[in-house]
């Protein structure tokens, strides 16, 4: 029978193995646990439909699944006991999330859908396994939740704060940075921009099935408080971490339907989390997302050039550069956030990349830090200015004394941009090399000024601004990290400015510079 | 065993629940999360999607019969969470968060090799919720964009909260003030504006707005930019208030043109594509299909001019898409192209990610096909002939209407409770179309309709007997009405 399955699932078409769960499910599974989660009646094989096994976190059901599942086992009241085959060699972690997104909404199934990447995070925990789970095993490892039944929130809106707080704040007098509904109605702090200085205001309707007492426990760091109906329920003050002896339970008396509900949380430092849950007549309810300690890590997507191509483009929310930089990594261990606001490289690192998994999970709040190391933010003002003397204070925003307008990027066969934009009608145009030996690696950049009608001739652009710089021969040491080294003639400005300009005189034609950062390999 | 298979698809009740239209499932480029935010149909009957994560995707054979044929290949990556796009004169317009771009491949690989920045002159900042939806372009080439809050709550950078129109020489012009948080943006058959906004702060329910050029569409945050650049001062609503109320008072405000009661008609919508097709898309030609993420559905628009203002009535349509709905695409052909996400905001469709191709299947639903005001009440027209004795009787029309409060606070419970009756019912000859009459109908209210007494000749029951018309204006009597 094992054998019959696996032989069958090999012979299907690839193209038919798409992310349609319900079709995967049909082909792989509904054999035993009937295409309605149940099967025949009287099925020697347990339900899937409202099955406990299926609560929570997905990784239970993905562990069995993956390498299979043997034994006496316990479903919906009912024993089994059969040999579950492993499927985890048979499907990639794109099926089996869709397959397991399927069964875990569906014939009542009510739970969140499963990402490749929590398929992924279970295989590589399961790498080298042979045996199957028995029941009692997979219920240790993974504890089986209470389900999500009654009180429930409904119409829960939140309301997010920046604010560096000790005690709670009178939230009434702040103005909130974002407004949501949250249609999961459940309390959850990773939706906030920040992971530090912030507050949520959560209200909502506290919806119950009868009037009766129930038990709430808020464990949070930092502080947080819970109000019903009008009064403050339960709070836990000041700053401090989860799970210590600072959560705190109190009693309440919900009326029957709706109950006005209002939490209000902050944290100001350290990881922010933010447990609910209420406890009565029908059992315990889980009313936040997070029932851990501490808000769990987003998974790791490192960004690397495809094959066949020598860079990777990531336009994304990058630490220390504008809102709309474009980061470029390279294969050859160099990375830039070209910034097409200030205009030019704004954030050099070498080493690794990106990792898009902050942006490319939950709502992509957030900046990116670089993955790599040895970053260097070379501009905190704009590339471009006009300076009526050598002292003049450089401008802080873009236009107020000449504008530069991006206009685009091409990229070579190999994917390497060159960037493009206009200043005071000059074209220019950005080409990046980059290189490696054994000792360093190199970021070659050559800017190229295409001239019909000289521009002023006190036009400076800035290689560096607000950086540290060393002089050491011919090159620049900057923040003891990058060398910096050009074939242009070059204005050096202490601090404040502390910069590394170009004059830049330039006549009818083409006028070309060649600048380049290099970094000791590490 | 493709005949096995699709035997076992069928079994699984998609055919079996709805008869007039069949939603398939496109296969998604292999082994790739594809969280589709635009959608482009390009010639040759190719198709193009982005995703979320900012790649960008070239299909064929999404026009066969046998979708298991459906190809993909990589036509761009990198681009920042694109939410408009496309085809022109042999490149992809791609509205990015950041930029409008237009993408060539000018070396003829298959690959895009040239970014051209069309126009970046709105304000940007880091975060995550400065959404911007592209559209099409309009009668006179040039692209709008609605920009979302910062936050959805607050103006951090310029232009947030507005509609902009971008010509073709890439300038940027500020248009309507009054976005909060939009879902998508299309235009009607006649080629008016209209963008999708979701219920907050001063949408009292998430609703389809008109961008009349110069208007003010609701949401006063943005306003703080049109002083910043010396622009005259769009209207500051009084919160707490009412729409009707408002606009009373200033004509600038353009009230939401369909109101989407919320969580009757879904609780976040999203794309607005014209009915083009004459029917091949069913009986329903002319009218604006709406996309909603949360519920995972399509809702019906059947829209009209009154006194200078657009109104209409929304009906639920299709449903049970597997992911987020957020773009569409209604091909000439009458494929209706319908991609999801539900990253960061839920949907009743579980996938995390979809595309989804509906067709008509050439059987006409009873439906109410429109649902008009008149001077005395609404004419409603239905796609069969409805059973005569049951729609000239005023009691199988049950109406309700309501409103929402106007206010800076999020959202708002239905308010103003009214009890219009149905005194009544007038059926024409050819028992296609049932002139009501309505007494006490308020305007600025949404008229709820239930139609479900009401049956064809043949004995059917309405496939969606709910109607939710917005009353924003009351044609008066003319002489040929009486």
């Amino acid at each position: 029978m094992i054998r019959f399955i696996i032989l069958f699932t090999l012979l299907l078409p690839a193209t038919l193995a798409a992310e349609n769960g319900k079709v995967l499910y049909t082909t792989y599974c509904s054999a035993c646990h009937g295409v309605d989660g149940v099967g025949p009646k009287d099925n020697v094989n347990p339900p899937l439909a409202k099955s406990e096994w299926l609560l929570g976190k997905p990784d239970r059901a993905i562990a069995a699944v993956m390498v299979g599942l043997s034994g006496p086992i316990e479903v919906s009241g009912k024993a089994y006991n059969l040999i579950m085959p492993p499927q985890g060699g048979v499907l990639n972690d794109v099926q089996l999330a869709a397959i397991l997104t399927h069964v875990r909404s569906s014939w009542g199934n009510q739970e969140s859908a499963v990402e490749p990447i929590q398929v992924a995070q279970v295989r590589e925990k399961l790498k080298g396994r042979t045996l199957p789970y028995t029941g009692n095993e997979l219920r240790k490892e993974y504890p089986i939740p209470y389900s999500r039944g009654w009180p429930r929130i409904e119409n829960l809106i939140s309301r997010v704060y920046h604010g560096k707080w000790e005690l709670m704040p009178d939230f009434s007098e702040l103005e909130p940075i974002s407004v949501e509904e949250e249609a999961r109605n459940l309390i959850d702090v990773a939706h906030a921009a920040e992971d530090k200085k912030f507050g949520i205001v959560w209200t909502g309707d506290l919806m119950s099935k009868k009037e009766a007492d129930y038990r709430v426990t808020l464990d949070g760091s930092d502080g947080s408080a819970l109000y019903i109906n009008g009064s403050k329920v339960v709070e836990i003050e000041g700053l401090g971490h989860r799970g210590s002896e600072r959560a705190r339970t109190q009693r309440v008396r919900l009326l029957k339907g709706k109950n006005e509900m209002r939490l209000e949380y902050f944290n100001r430092r350290g990881k922010p989390g933010l447990s609910f849950q209420i406890n009565g007549p029908g059992g315990l309810q889980w009313l936040s997302e997070s029932r851990l300690k501490v808000r769990p890590a987003v998974p790791p997507i490192p960004l690397k050039p495809e094959e066949g191509y020598h860079a990777v483009i990531y336009r994304n929310f990058i630490e220390g550069a504008e809102a709309r930089a474009i980061g470029v990594g390279y294969d050859e261990g160099v990375n830039q956030a070209f910034s097409v606001t200030q205009m030019g490289p704004e954030v050099i690192w070498q080493g690794a990349f990106l990792d898009a998994g902050l942006h490319w999970t939950g709502r992509g709040r957030g900046k990116q830090r670089p993955s790599g190391t040895d970053v260097v933010k070379l501009l905190n003002k704009p590339a471009y200015a006009l300076l009526p003397d050598q002292e003049a204070k450089w401008p802080e925003q873009q236009g107020k004394s000449i504008k530069a307008q991006f206009k685009g990027y091409s990229l070579d066969l190999k994917g390497r941009p060159s960037f493009r934009y206009e200043l005071a009608g000059i074209k220019v145009s950005e080409l990046f090399k980059p290189s490696r030996s054994e000792n360093e690696c190199i970021l070659k950049r050559v800017i190229n000024f295409q001239v019909a009608d000289p521009p002023p001739s006190n036009l400076y652009l800035a290689l560096a601004s607000g950086v540290q710089f060393k002089e050491s021969g011919d090159a620049y040491l900057l923040d003891d990290k990058v060398t910096l080294k050009t074939d242009a003639d070059i204005l050096l400005r202490k601090l404040p400015e502390s910069q590394i300009l170009v004059p830049l005189a330039l006549e009818k034609g083409n006028t070309q510079i060649t600048v380049q950062y290099s970094w000791k390999k590490r | 065993m493709k005949i096995l298979l699709s035997l076992l698809v069928g079994a699984t009740g998609a055919l079996a629940k709805a008869p007039y239209y069949l939603t398939e499932t496109v296969p998604l480029p292999m082994g790739e999360i594809v969280e589709v935010s635009a959608i482009a149909l390009m010639p040759e009957k190719k198709v193009a999607i982005a995703d979320r994560r900012g790649q960008i995707w070239i299909g064929t054979g999404l026009y066969e019969d046998d979708l298991s044929k459906v190809s993909w290949s990589s036509f761009a990556k990198g681009l920042h969470e694109p939410l408009g796009m496309h085809w022109r004169d042999g490149s992809l317009i791609v509205q990015q968060r950041t930029e409008l771009t237009r993408l060539t491949d000018t070396n003829q690989d298959g690959r895009a090799d040239d970014f051209s920045c069309l126009c970046d002159a709105w304000g940007a900042t880091h975060d995550y919720h400065e959404y911007a939806f592209g559209s099409d372009p309009d009668v006179n080439g040039d692209t709008w964009a609605v920009l979302c809050l910062t936050g959805s709550s607050r103006t951090a950078s310029d232009w947030r909260g507005w509609a902009i129109r971008i010509d073709q020489a890439g300038k940027m012009h500020p248009e309507v003030s009054g976005v909060r948080s939009p879902g998508g943006i299309g235009f009607n058959p006649q080629g008016d504006l209209f963008y999708t906004d979701n219920q907050g702060l001063w949408n009292g329910s998430s609703s389809l707005k008109w961008l009349k050029p110069g208007g003010f569409v609701g949401n006063p945050t943005g306003n703080v930019t049109a002083k910043k650049f010396g622009l005259p001062a769009p209207p500051q609503p009084k919160s707490k208030s009412r729409i009707q109320i408002e606009r009373e008072k200033d004509p600038r405000i353009i009230p939401p043109a369909v109101v989407f009661p919320h969580a009757k008609v879904g609780q976040s919508p999203t794309a607005v594509v014209p009915d083009l097709t004459e029917g091949k898309f069913g009986p329903f030609a002319g009218q604006v299909l709406v996309g909603e993420q949360t519920h995972s559905e399509v809702q019906r628009v059947d829209l009209e001019i009154v006194n200078g203002f657009y109104q209409g009535a929304v009906f639920k349509f299709l449903d049970s898409y597997s992911s987020g709905i957020v773009p569409m695409r209604l091909a000439e052909d009458g494929s209706l192209f319908a991609g999801g996400t539900n990253r960061g905001w839920g949907s009743r469709g579980r996938q995390p990610f979809s595309l989804e191709r509906t067709r008509w299947l050439g059987k006409v639903p009873f439906e109410i096909k429109t649902m008009r005001v008149s001077p005395t009440g609404f004419k409603l027209t239905f796609t069969k002939k409805v059973d005569k004795i049951l729609a000239s009787n005023p009691k199988n029309y049950k109406m309700a209407a309501w409103t929402y409060i106007y206010q800076k606070s999020y959202g708002s419970p239905e308010v103003d409770r009214a009890k219009p009756k149905v005194i009544a019912a007038e059926v024409s000859e050819d028992a296609l179309s049932v002139e009501i009459t309505v007494k006490d109908r308020v305007q600025g209210h949404v008229h709820h309709l239930d139609a479900k007494a009401l049956n064809s000749t043949d004995g059917e029951s309405l496939w969606h007997s709910d109607a939710y018309y917005t009353l924003n204006e009351i044609p008066f009597a003319t002489s040929s009405d009486n």
